[in-house]
């Protein structure tokens, strides 16, 4: 009997659990990347919507900044491929943060009038949130619990 | 064969889980403090511009949608850390556990 409750207590204990995928720097990093580029963008978009020059804001002049995030987000896509089984929630953000992205990126391209008052602050505040809530599960996922 | 002493185990597994979820709390809620006070200042702007004419209902609409889809990636690593302290919490148990084997049984565990 207390054989079989050693055997039983060594079984369990030779079983490491994994809830959630691990730490890739990949994402992490360009995440971060992502952040600093979108922000960078903002101040000069936020800028150029609220002046008298509608011309200025037009998507062809940004076309530098979103060749660099159209690969930074196929990065992010071919990473999360290869975050596995227990990568669900990972790759539900890098959706959600492709979705938000892509789709300021459209309304970029439909145009954005002068409108003094409104900086967009809203997008900015959104992005952010998303790219933020990437970086700060990857943070957490490098963690072991033994430290 | 020297015997397992429970009551210590029990007492150093329930510390350890403490001071996990203590450690991952106190990263976390800055965290989901500023992105919450964001969201709801974004809100406000929105509803500001809505009430000046400076937008649409349509274009309102658009930029909650925004807003939604920023909130719902916050609440998935709120819920991916919380896994990431359940998965630490387990196998630092495990650990534990692992550690008073060795010393009263002499057994190694692959842990």
């Amino acid at each position: 009997m207390k054989k079989n409750r050693v055997l039983i207590i060594l079984l369990l204990v030779a079983c490491k659990v994994t809830f959630i995928t691990g730490y890739d720097p990949v994402i992490d990093d360009t995440a971060t990347k992502m952040k600093r580029d979108f922000n960078m963008m903002m101040l000069k978009l936020a800028r150029e919507v609220q002046d008298n020059d509608p011309a200025n804001q037009a998507f062809t002049n940004y076309q530098s900044y979103y060749d660099n995030l159209e690969t930074d987000l196929l990065i992010l896509r071919d990473r999360s491929v290869y975050t596995g089984l227990k990568g669900e929630i990972v790759r539900k953000q890098i959706k959600n943060a492709d979705s938000l992205l892509t789709g300021f990126m459209n309304l970029h391209k439909q145009g954005f009038a002068d409108r003094p008052g409104d900086d967009k602050r809203d997008f900015r505040n959104a992005v952010n949130s998303a790219l933020n809530s990437i970086s700060q599960l990857q943070e957490a996922l490098k963690s072991t619990g033994k430290e | 064969m020297a015997a397992l002493d429970f009551p210590q185990l029990l007492k150093d597994c329930i510390s350890l889980a403490k001071q996990e979820v203590g450690k991952n709390w106190s990263k976390l809620k800055p965290f989901a403090e500023h992105e919450f006070t964001q969201f709801a200042e974004s809100a406000q702007f929105l509803a500001e511009l809505r009430l000046k004419n400076i937008i649409d209902d349509e274009e309102l609409k658009v930029r909650l949608r925004f807003q939604q889809m920023a909130l719902n990636n916050v609440l998935l690593a709120i819920k991916g850390i919380g896994l990431k302290t359940a998965e630490n919490v387990v196998n630092g148990v495990l650990g534990i556990v692992a550690k008073a084997i060795k010393s009263t049984i002499n057994i190694v565990l692959p842990v």
